[in-house]
């Protein structure tokens, strides 16, 4: 099999991963929940690994890491604890539904305004656009890179416009953690939210968000937590307010020893392998006829390509490539559908590509050479 | 006579771990321990230092002020200090 679909989630992970939630599952107690050798050590754990991300995406520290399920999860938690009743939030039109559904949810029960900044045909953000969106917004929560055409967007620029503006600056990071280096003091985001099982190699079920030492979120979700058990509320304490109920320390665990893989082998030089193999196929793949590269409007690229066959539906030539090549890529709509609009490929979809740190030149030689052989047959 | 024992406490397991891990890293003699039955006690979890220990750890957290607690009470010492098996 030749894995393209680390946009998804990564896979293979590092060996490393698997030995930490083994060892976790038969060593762990409750985290926090008991003062014993079982639970010391998965409460070490957690907290080696709030050390880990904080790091690496050169966040405020380990008590402003959160971590959830998922990087979803921890977008609920960002919009929804940060955004007022009536209050005006900005995103663009590049945003997953993990961003898009959230604010969504906010118009429709909350009475929020939701303002839609556009992407050009080449998937830039439309930067005039943004500057008179934010204008009178509360809240700006927009995406590090496309999860569809890995455009990499300048954040930073984003950011300061929107504390020019008054707004509170969400960057959803879920294709960039662990992809391409990540500084969240440098881009300046009030709170900065990451999914575990792509690019930082940690297994489903990791996730959280980073607040600055100044934002304060309130629990969307409220129960147990191993202090002020007498309180009718839960604690507010950061970074456990966020955490009701038994973190993933097991997962979490793995997750530290992907992080720690990234670290050795070097988060600048991950990136440039992943955008090598992935500047790679969409050279080679331009120079097919038939083929549309969507994207290129970003300050950088990840190692996404995503295209269109003018010949081929997406979904069957993604399913072409699995049956008939054992390579595994991305048809559909990406969970992106402001995206696909705005590309004009809403109807058609598109077959996503996204190299991982374990992917190699023969891996795009193969994805390549069955494109053509699917084209050319078609 | 008994010696007493003091107790940092904390509000969340976070700071009880950073705290701990950065006092022994200072190279304070201290354990992590259920915190004692007090009224409006934070978080289970505490660390438990001798009255031999006690100036060390105050020292260290003087010039650490990044090492967050809520505060160190002091108590009869009702535990074995040398039990410390775990960490």
């Amino acid at each position: 099999m030749i894995y393209l679909d680390n946009a998804a989630t990564s896979c293979p992970k590092p060996p490393e991963v698997a030995e930490a939630i083994t060892s976790a599952l038969n060593s762990f107690g409750g985290v926090g929940r008991g003062v014993h050798e079982a639970s010391i050590a998965a409460a070490m754990a957690v907290f080696e690994a709030r050390n880990a991300v904080a790091n690496l995406l050169v966040t405020p520290g380990a008590d402003r890491v959160s971590f959830t399920n998922n990087v979803t999860t921890a977008l609920n938690l960002a919009i929804d604890g940060l955004l007022p009743d009536g209050g005006v939030a900005v995103t663009t039109a590049a945003s997953h539904n993990s961003v898009l559904r959230p604010l969504f949810r906010a118009r429709d029960l909350r009475k929020c305004e939701v303002r839609i900044v556009n992407v050009l045909p080449n998937g830039a953000i439309d930067m005039v656009s943004f500057a008179h969106a934010v204008k009178g917004a509360s809240l700006v929560a927009v995406t590090h890179a496309s999860n569809l055409t890995g455009d990499v967007y300048d954040v930073a620029q984003q950011a300061h416009i929107a504390h020019e503006a008054g707004a509170l600056f969400v960057l959803d990071a879920a294709q960039t953690a662990g992809s391409i280096p990540v500084n969240m003091a440098e881009l300046d985001a009030d709170v900065l939210c990451f999914t575990g099982h792509k690019g930082l190699l940690g297994p489903q079920g990791t996730g959280g968000l980073c607040p600055a030492r100044d934002i304060e979120i309130l629990p969307l979700i409220e129960g147990g937590s191993g202090t002020h058990s007498f309180d009718e509320r839960h604690p507010l304490a950061m970074p456990e307010s966020l955490e009701a109920g038994t973190v993933n320390a097991h997962g979490i665990a793995g997750l530290t020893a992907g992080i720690a893989y990234i670290q050795e082998r070097g988060i600048t030089a991950i990136a440039q392998h992943e955008a090598t193999l992935a500047n790679k196929v969409a050279k080679d793949l331009a120079a097919m006829d038939s083929i549309r590269i969507l994207g290129g409007g970003g300050i950088a690229k990840t190692g996404i390509v995503a295209f269109q066959s003018i010949n081929m539906d997406a979904a069957e030539l993604a399913d072409r490539l699995a049956t008939d090549y054992d390579i595994c890529t991305r048809a559909g709509s990406h969970c992106a559908p402001l995206m696909h609009k705005a590309l004009g490929t809403d109807k058609s979809g598109a077959v996503r590509v996204s190299f991982g740190p374990f992917n190699t030149k023969d891996d795009a030689t193969a994805l390549l050479d069955a494109v053509h052989e699917i084209l050319r047959g078609n | 006579m008994a010696q007493n024992v003091f107790y940092m406490l904390f509000s969340t397991s976070t700071q009880a771990m950073k705290a701990f891990t950065e006092l022994r890293s200072a190279g304070c003699r201290t354990r992590i321990a259920p915190a004692p039955r007090l009224d409006n006690v934070c978080c289970g979890t505490a660390l438990l230092i001798t009255e031999e220990d006690i100036e060390d750890v105050r020292a260290t957290l003087s010039e650490r002020p990044d090492i967050a607690y809520d505060r160190i009470i002091e108590t009869e010492d009702i535990t074995n200090i040398h039990r410390d098996r775990f960490c």
